[in-house]
């Protein structure tokens, strides 16, 4: 009998330090998992503890807040079961059985593996437990009955669908899932209609969010605006680019989430967006001036005027200070929408990697006439954006007026 | 003597109040208050704005002032105040902070230099009052967000 | 690069049309056609702010404008006002009277090197031209100070001196009231 309990104690003995580097393990994956769905961008409030809920999202059916996902039993998810945390990440489903608003991108979640939940899960309930209640969501009516998305889910709530990958890539496979599981990408870079679902047939072509466009992310789209593989990469993993810096609502993106994605998976969301044979990065040649349309040469001298100190009169930009106007981004978009609110808007400062750090881009919303601000726009667009330098004063001053509301105003 | 050809030096203590954000790792000074004795003072406005002034390069030199050596430093060129980050008035406790200067220890007390010996010792009552806060010492200038994330979270 | 004329108000006197480079930026123009040394160049891309002018709007408000990041062109038939141009002078240019910032810059040592003093005297005297127009609650004033104060930058004085003195000047003209 004493043989037998050594043994058992022996055995438990040896196997307790492979669970626990097996929970270890776990944990860190969770971790990894954890920055790459983002969970951080929408349950941290600004200046808050991690994951303890509190920020608004501003949404067309109005605001709904993230929730505490700490562990605290009292307002947290420190009561939810695995099970009952797999059922909120890919059905949208709360504990108490209420459904959650589609903000929270179970639409995209719903493709996650029950292990990578698990993970996610096995992590959060290591973060530290906060005490303390996230406001609650107070939809108005009928968006406050939540049973009204049991049909809405049944409806949408698994849309999104993985493309059969049969020949591509390992790392195009890999990237797939980072980019529409993980990542969820396409909840914002697609276009949603009336019931606010995304429209599938339009995946990942761009979507509008709070007056900014999430641009097409379609291999054929991204190359036409100059990007290839390794700047891509490069952008998800320092913020920046020769095409520009993340700013806006993508900023969260790569400081919660993306920079700290390990370098093969930033490659393999890469591949997926670009494709295994990316299309080849159209590079674009200055215009001269004398070629420009007459609005876009009057809007050299705006660019002189309020552009050139910190973008340089050439486009070249500053390194580490501005960024260039030639070749970046925001510039070649078709839709000028992006470059006129970055314009009124500017840019609020920004900590990047390392000693990165951006001070703030001012906001010409008062400084510019609509006529001032089509003619800056025309000699952007056309001098280096590859775009005809015909925009009109009336669409510039309906676009102007589609500003969304500022919580912060640049200065 | 040392290499200043003084035998005589001005004392200087502080005492820093600060706040640290857990999770965003951020540090806020709240308050501080300075003592200085410097012998016989000539003009108090000025020793009193050296010791504004050097608290604040001190706050700097603890928290924000950072540049690589080498490669990628201020040989490059580029290097400004978007990267290189002073110390702007909120970060100084400016309206709150409080300095006294000591009366000399006696009638026939020459004058003392001052400079910036006052930048000195809110370096040290800074790393100590993270410390105190976070219970892990960061031994690391200056005391940026991302070392304190690192301490918090190993 | 071509040649454009330029007219603006510069301290109250009409100014040009004068032919300066289209891209020639403001503070360049201060220093080398108008000898106006007293807006710095201090980092000299707009994070500093020792190089702002004031621009007086035809609406009757004023804001400072960084001079190192903004072209000369961009003031074209602007008021604007330049650190040299606060203090009142007699007929032969010799400083009679200071503003009320710079006499109070000046009492209470606000200033060291005073490389950054002309962006602050100008953050201030903005200030004290908006609170004229409508003057605020005591429990504002801290925040309206740091509002406009902020993003000034200064390496000597640490700032309470400024900041004191801005908040003495509002005060003693009757421009903060109770609340």
């Amino acid at each position: 009998m004493k043989h037998l309990l050594s043994c058992l104690t022996l055995a438990v003995g040896l196997a307790a330090p492979v669970l626990l580097a097996q929970a270890d393990d776990q944990v860190v994956r969770g971790a990894y998992l954890a920055r790459a769905a983002d969970c951080m961008a929408c349950h941290t409030a600004s200046g808050g503890a991690p994951f303890a809920g509190g920020l608004p999202i501003v949404s067309p059916f109005g605001t709904i807040y993230g929730t505490n996902i700490t562990p605290s039993k009292a307002h947290g998810i420190g009561l939810y079961s695995d099970d009952e945390f797999f059922a909120a990440l890919t059905e949208g489903k709360r504990r108490d059985a209420a459904n959650l608003y589609p903000a929270m991108p179970y639409t995209s979640y719903h493709l996650m593996p029950r292990e990578d939940s698990d993970a996610i899960h096995a992590y959060l309930k290591t973060v530290e437990p906060i005490e303390r209640a996230a406001p609650v969501t107070r939809l108005s009516f009928p968006f406050n009955v939540r049973l009204g998305l049991m049909g809405w889910n049944m409806m949408y709530g698994k849309d999104v669908k993985l493309a059969p990958t049969a020949g591509k890539s390992e790392a195009f496979t890999r990237g797939q899932y980072m980019v529409e599981v993980l990542g969820h990408c396409g909840e914002c870079h697609t276009p949603r209609g009336l019931p606010g679902a995304m429209q599938q047939d339009k995946r990942l072509t761009g979507g509008l969010l709070n007056g900014y466009l999430a641009p097409s992310l379609l291999a054929t789209d991204l190359a036409a605006r100059g990007w290839n593989h390794q700047d891509l990469s490069a952008f998800l993993k320092h913020g920046m680019s020769a095409q520009g810096t993340m700013f806006n609502e993508m900023f969260p993106v790569f400081h919660n989430s993306t920079q700290g994605l390990n370098d093969a998976d930033l490659a393999a969301m890469a591949t997926f967006l670009l494709g295994d044979q990316p299309p080849a990065a159209k590079l674009l040649t200055d215009v001269p001036l004398d070629k420009l349309s007459a609005s876009a040469q009057r809007g050299r001298q705006e660019y002189l005027n309020v552009c050139a100190g910190c973008h340089a009169a050439d486009g070249e930009g500053k390194p580490h200070i501005a960024v260039a106007m030639r070749g970046n981004t925001t510039l070649r978009l078709d839709d000028p929408r992006n470059l006129v609110r970055v314009i009124d808007d500017g840019i609020g400062e920004q900590k990047f990697a390392g000693f990165e750090h951006m001070q703030p881009m001012p906001g010409f919303a008062e400084k510019l006439s609509h006529e001032q601000l089509t003619d800056l726009l025309n000699y952007l667009r056309q001098g280096w954006g590859g775009q005809p330098g015909d925009l009109a004063v009336n669409d510039v001053q309906k676009l102007r007026a589609d500003a969304p509301p500022l919580e912060h105003k640049a200065h | 003597m040392n290499n200043a050809a003084v035998t005589y030096y001005s004392p200087v203590a502080t005492l820093v109040e600060l706040k640290v954000n857990k999770g965003s790792g951020e540090v806020q000074v709240l308050n501080h208050h300075s003592w200085v004795e410097c012998g016989r003072v000539l003009v108090p406005e000025l020793v009193k704005g050296q010791i504004e002034g050097g608290t604040a390069m001190g706050i700097g030199h603890a928290l924000m002032e950072e540049m690589p050596l080498y490669e990628g430093g201020p040989g490059e060129g580029d290097w400004n105040f978007n990267r290189y980050r002073l110390p702007m008035a909120r970060h100084v406790a400016v309206w709150k902070q409080t300095a006294e200067i000591l009366p000399p220890l006696s009638l026939s007390d020459p004058s003392k230099g001052i400079a910036e010996v006052v930048m000195i010792p809110v370096v040290g009552a800074i790393g100590n009052a993270v410390a105190h806060a976070i219970g892990k010492r960061v031994r690391d200038l200056p005391i940026t967000s991302a070392r304190i994330k690192e301490a918090l979270n190993g | 690069m071509a040649n454009r004329p330029l007219q603006l108000t510069l301290n109250g006197q009409s100014v040009g049309p004068v032919d300066i480079p289209d891209d020639l930026p403001m503070i360049d123009y201060l220093h080398e056609y108008k000898n106006l040394t007293g807006s710095r160049l201090g980092c000299g891309q707009g994070i500093c702010h020792a190089c702002v002018v004031i621009v007086d709007n035809p609406d009757g408000t004023s804001e400072e404008v960084r001079t190192c990041i903004t072209g000369a062109h961009y003031f074209e038939g602007k008021n604007v006002r330049t650190i040299e141009g606060h203090a009142k002078r007699d007929e032969e240019g010799k400083v009679t009277e200071l503003n009320p910032i710079q006499q109070r810059f000046v009492d209470e040592f606000a200033f060291q090197c005073s490389y950054c003093a002309p962006g602050f005297v100008n953050a201030a005297t903005v200030l004290v031209e908006k609170l004229q127009r409508q003057p605020i609650a005591k429990s504002q004033l801290e925040a309206v100070i740091e509002d406009s104060l902020g993003h000034h930058i200064c390496r000597c004085t640490g700032y309470v001196r400024y900041y004191n003195a801005t908040r003495n000047v509002l005060t003693d003209l009757g421009l903060v009231k109770e609340g």
